[in-house]
């Protein structure tokens, strides 16, 4: 294993200079650990756990808010607080089949600059979203917006993203800051996991079993619980893993 | 924060009964729970979600949160009592609100409709305006009116071999039964326009299956003249969404009876975005179409002639060449890193 800055030299996190353990190998926008919704519970993370999970697959993030500064200064606040949530349950939610998330930047696009997509009325407008837009590195491209007004989806994924940055489906919408905490997070979860070629995990039914409605490639009208509901096969984690986004190990 | 979560995700449980959806429906404090049930209500039962939809658009005192998720699902309905109340709608909202009003209007919208969108007037380059005009344009193709009209005037690219590299594309038949399954879905996206069950062809680009389909005014009029004497939503592109499993709008084709044998095409997004243009010309019965202009980056590369043969609705392709990528033109913009 490597050390904290081998390992972030090794995701491509310039280390010359001041470095934030909690902004640059978890990647949280605000430098701390996010707050568990669940008042029981106390979120932790574990550096080296982080760095055990860089020397294996891992995939690269950028989280791009769109639209958040026209929300008020609690709402901003609040979305703030779930984005890194996200980051911190997508990990979790990945690390069960061996996939880590390594390096997390994160990019704004205000209401103004775009265009009015930061309140999507169409999926053909959410790709003109990632069309417009995208991050020219190795991570994958994940908008959050600030609202979604149309009743078919509350996120979107092509499956898989395409493998070369600036190519048309190289970004999901990973879904809109109304969302409570936990859908949130398995909402941008899931859509990485049609990003990384999974498919729903049912047909038209929802699946009949607690584990197929645990699953996170469950549609949310399916799933149990948007807390619970994030379990991953063996099979959906080496899917995953082949897929070009996914990076060597450290 | 407090954990309510489990009582309310994203979208309901499928066992969470619809007294609940409505009780938090009923509910304005909490606007964002308000909104996931109308959607939910939505995708339970369209329905019953077109009846909430009119009654919160209907109640000015509604949050625009929930308002716009209304003026949304009634573009997706086409009838006269949605349309009026769109049009009551236009009158008083606000410029977030007026954008899903006047792109639900260009959906469904007629006659009255334009005149009515005519009338509001917001600058051009904001979204509300920029929705404003498009939805004039879209009523304009459906009913036959010259007034608001595309032309291919906007920076396009050709394919050249140097661009990029190249992939032939097959479009294959869909199946009667496989479209008919769909139609409900297709229906929602293509309000008010009638969509030819017989022409409608399938293809593969990049990973997502799309359909092309076409207007049944265009694809079984017996001669191609009717193509040359009026402008028309000639047909639609549907994408499959793997999440939402559907097939949703990619783009409009729209063409431009100009009179002449020769006239414009254009393949447009929903959010009046220009993607592609051609032209098509008018051979007795057959409508002989080329498509060589793409925009990037909204699309690929395209080199595509085909042939419409309006006795049967038969459309046939001499040649579709799709680049994987682009490798001069625009470029995707580069968000402002934290």
């Amino acid at each position: 294993m490597k050390s904290v800055k081998d390992t972030l030299n090794c995701i491509g996190v310039n280390t010359n200079r001041n470095i934030s353990v909690l902004g640059e190998l978890f990647g949280f926008l605000q430098h701390r650990v996010p707050t568990d919704p669940n008042p029981s519970v106390k979120a932790s993370v574990s550096v080296q756990a982080q760095l055990r999970a860089m020397v294996g697959r891992h995939i690269h993030l950028n989280m791009i808010t769109v639209g958040f500064d026209t929300l008020s200064a609690t709402d901003r606040q609040n979305a703030a607080n779930k984005v890194d949530y996200a980051v911190y349950r997508t990990r979790n939610i990945f690390a069960p089949v061996a996939l880590g998330v390594g390096r997390v930047e994160h990019y704004v696009i205000s209401a103004a600059e775009s265009n009015g997509r930061d309140d999507l009325g169409s999926e053909g407008e959410a790709d003109d979203l990632s069309d417009e837009w995208s991050v020219p590195n190795n991570g994958i491209d994940v908008f959050l917006v600030r609202n979604i007004s149309d009743s078919d989806y509350i996120g979107i994924s092509p499956r898989p993203g395409d493998c070369n940055k600036g190519d048309k489906d190289d970004g999901l919408i990973g879904g809109e800051s109304n969302l409570g905490f936990e859908s949130f997070s398995r909402t941008v979860a899931h859509e990485l996991g049609h990003f990384l070629d999974l498919s729903h995990n049912h047909g038209d039914s929802c699946p009949t079993t607690t584990d197929g409605q645990n699953n996170l490639m469950a549609q949310c009208r399916c799933a149990l619980n948007s807390r619970t509901s994030v379990q991953l096969t063996s099979s959906q984690g080496s899917t995953m893993r082949d897929r070009c986004q996914v990076h060597s190990g450290c | 924060m407090k954990n309510e979560e489990p009582l309310f995700p994203a979208q309901l449980p499928h066992d969470i009964p619809e007294e609940r959806i409505r009780e938090v429906l009923a509910d304005f404090d909490k606007v964002e729970w308000a909104s996931l049930a109308l959607k939910t209500l939505n995708q339970r039962s369209p329905e019953k979600g077109l009846i909430e939809a009119r009654t919160i658009l209907k109640d000015t005192k509604a949050p625009e949160r929930i308002r716009s998720v209304a003026s949304v699902e009634l573009g997706k309905h086409s009838d006269t009592e949605s349309e009026e109340l769109l049009i009551d709608t236009l009158k008083s909202a606000s410029p977030g609100l007026l954008k899903h009003v006047a792109k639900s209007l260009g959906q469904i919208g007629g006659q009255k409709a334009l005149e009515e969108l005519e009338r509001v007037h917001v600058p051009d380059n904001t979204p509300a305006g920029v929705a404003l005009r498009f939805a004039k344009t879209l009523i304009s193709y459906r009913i036959g009116s010259n007034a608001y009209l595309l032309a291919p005037g906007r920076p396009v690219k050709r394919l050249e071999p140097a661009m990029t590299e190249r992939t032939n594309i097959e479009f294959n038949e869909i199946g009667r039964e496989k479209m008919q399954a769909a139609m409900p879905a297709v229906r929602r996206q293509l309000p008010a326009i009638d969509v030819d069950l017989k022409s409608g062809l399938r293809f593969m680009c990049g990973a997502s299956e799309h359909w092309v389909l076409l207007n049944t005014e265009v694809a079984q009029t017996g001669s191609a003249d009717a193509l040359r004497k009026r402008p028309f939503i000639a047909g639609a592109i549907l994408k499959y969404r793997v999440c939402s499993d559907h097939y949703s709008l990619d783009e409009y084709i729209l063409t431009n009876g100009s009179g002449k044998d020769e006239m414009t095409l254009v393949g447009v997004r929903g959010s009046g975005v220009m993607v592609h243009s051609g032209v098509v010309r008018i051979r007795e019965r057959a409508a002989r179409f080329e498509l060589r202009s793409s925009n990037p980056p909204y699309s690929r590369p395209i080199d595509l002639n085909g042939t419409l043969d309006t006795a049967d609705g038969r459309l046939s392709f001499s040649q579709v060449l799709v680049g994987t990528s682009w490798k001069v033109g625009a470029r995707p913009s580069v968000p402002k890193r934290v």
